[in-house]
């Protein structure tokens, strides 16, 4: 039967990941990989993306794993979908931002078969598990047939669905370390609906906070510039320092107005995502005070 | 490839760019599986793969090999309907029907994770099956019948 929709490509189902690198250094530049294919397939049929070569990774086993060690942390796999993680108890125990970033996202079904590292790799600046990713401080494992290279979160994403990622590499594992102890953190995802949608402003916290003081700050914003990002000067704004509404509200008052871009569309005014942004990181880290 | 689907094997030849909604409708006949945005959207489309509701119209076909597929179509046994599509009908759960096959699939999903689910726990889980028509009260009832007399019956109906 005819599928006109798709430009035809060659789907491929290698059996291990050797195969996925051999294919890749063939086709690069032509091939997109699949594991959930949630971004892909809609992307395809809008005819954003037509590849050549789509290269299948669920069916190689042992990728969807989810493994934790209570000193060297969590490492994701790059077909463990999105349900998967967010129904584990360690995440959900131990890495709530992530829990409430995935959940928050699309729905049950395109939870069930979406993967994290697909989303990071769509690279959307609006992607859900972003935030969370950089305020846990991840590292990305990357893999092409020559090399293996690990590069952080932070530096993973490079413009609108734009990675570090060359044509013959794919990333294979999500290293997140053992978060803090106390550590308080939460993920805002402002939308127009529950369901279906996507951020318009991405807010993620992680604050440790000891005897009034604050240790350490994190702030991540999505949705308000280029790519997910950290703030990090907001952040040096109060770390270190004695924890108080005053320097929460300028805090999340700078975060809104100087770090962050964030475009005027059909969804918000610049100004209304600035106004998110404020109250999404003053909210956050209130919860610690 | 070769295919489970509703707990009947198929051999067939099919372009690796095929989705599974096309499979489902087209190759095999099962057109209780809905099409409505085609872009995972809306849950018209959904279907269980071992067990798991999934978007069939964003899944490669090839991808769905190896799998248990269970539509609509395969949710009624020798006994009799499943107690969801029974609750459906009894409740008026259903109008013009159209998101009704992958609204009771999604449920059949939820209700094998989570026996006794309040309300909010429905509605965020089948946040994604639109419904233009009921207004999704009676979809509700429906489901909670449903639960009633699958936790009476002892738990988890064959799906």
């Amino acid at each position: 039967m005819e599928n006109k929709l798709f430009n035809n490509p060659e789907y491929h189902s290698p059996q291990t990941l050797d195969e996925v690198l051999q294919l890749l250094d063939n086709y690069g530049e032509q091939a997109q990989i699949i594991s959930g294919g949630t971004d892909l397939i809609p992307k395809m049929k809008a005819r954003v993306l037509m590849p050549d070569h789509i290269i299948g990774l669920k069916q190689i086993e042992n990728l969807d794993f989810i493994d934790y060690d209570s000193e060297k942390g969590l490492w994701l796999g790059p077909a463990t979908t999105l349900g998967k993680t967010e129904r584990h108890p360690i995440i959900q125990s131990l890495y709530p931002v992530l829990y409430e970033g995935i959940h928050s996202m699309a729905s049950t079904q395109i939870r069930n078969a979406g993967t994290v590292i697909g989303n990071i790799c769509n690279a959307v600046p609006s992607a859900d598990t972003a935030p969370a990713l950089l305020v846990l401080n991840a590292e990305i494992r990357i893999s092409s047939s020559a090399s293996e290279r690990t590069v952080p979160i932070a530096e993973f994403f490079t413009g609108v669905c734009r990675t570090v990622l060359k044509p013959n590499e794919v990333v294979t594992g999500i290293h997140i370390p053992v978060p803090t102890e106390g550590a308080i953190m939460k993920y805002y995802k402002c939308s127009p609906r529950r369901a279906l949608d996507l951020a318009v402003v991405g807010v993620a916290t992680f604050v440790v906070v000891k005897d009034g003081i604050c240790e350490d700050a994190r702030i991540a914003l999505g949705a308000v510039a280029v790519t997910p990002k950290r703030a990090s000067r907001a952040e040096k704004m109060i770390t270190g320092q004695k924890i108080t509404p005053e320097l929460i509200t300028q805090v999340s008052e700078f975060a809104a107005t100087e770090e962050c871009s964030p475009i005027a569309d059909m969804r918000a005014t610049k100004e209304y995502r600035q106004e998110l942004v404020r109250l999404s990181v003053r909210d956050g880290l209130l919860l610690a005070l | 490839m070769h295919f489970n689907i509703n707990n009947i094997d198929y051999e067939l030849y099919i372009d690796g760019a095929m989705t599974l909604v096309d499979l489902l409708r087209d190759e095999i006949n099962l057109t209780g599986v809905k099409k409505g945005c085609d872009d995972g959207d809306c849950g018209a489309c959904t279907v269980l793969a071992d067990g798991r509701a999934i978007a069939s119209c964003t899944t490669l076909a090839a991808e769905a090999q190896n799998h248990k597929i269970i539509t609509i179509e395969g949710l009624a046994t020798s006994q009799g309907l499943h107690p969801l599509q029974k609750a459906f009908i009894e409740c008026f759960a259903v109008q013009c029907g159209f998101c009704t096959p992958g609204m009771i699939m999604a449920s059949v999903s939820l209700l094998s994770e989570n026996p006794d689910p309040t309300e909010d726990e429905i509605r965020d889980y089948l946040r994604g099956n639109i419904c233009r028509c009921t207004g999704y009260s009676k979809i509700i009832n429906a489901i909670n019948q449903a639960k009633e007399e699958m936790k009476a019956v002892g738990g988890e109906k064959n799906a």
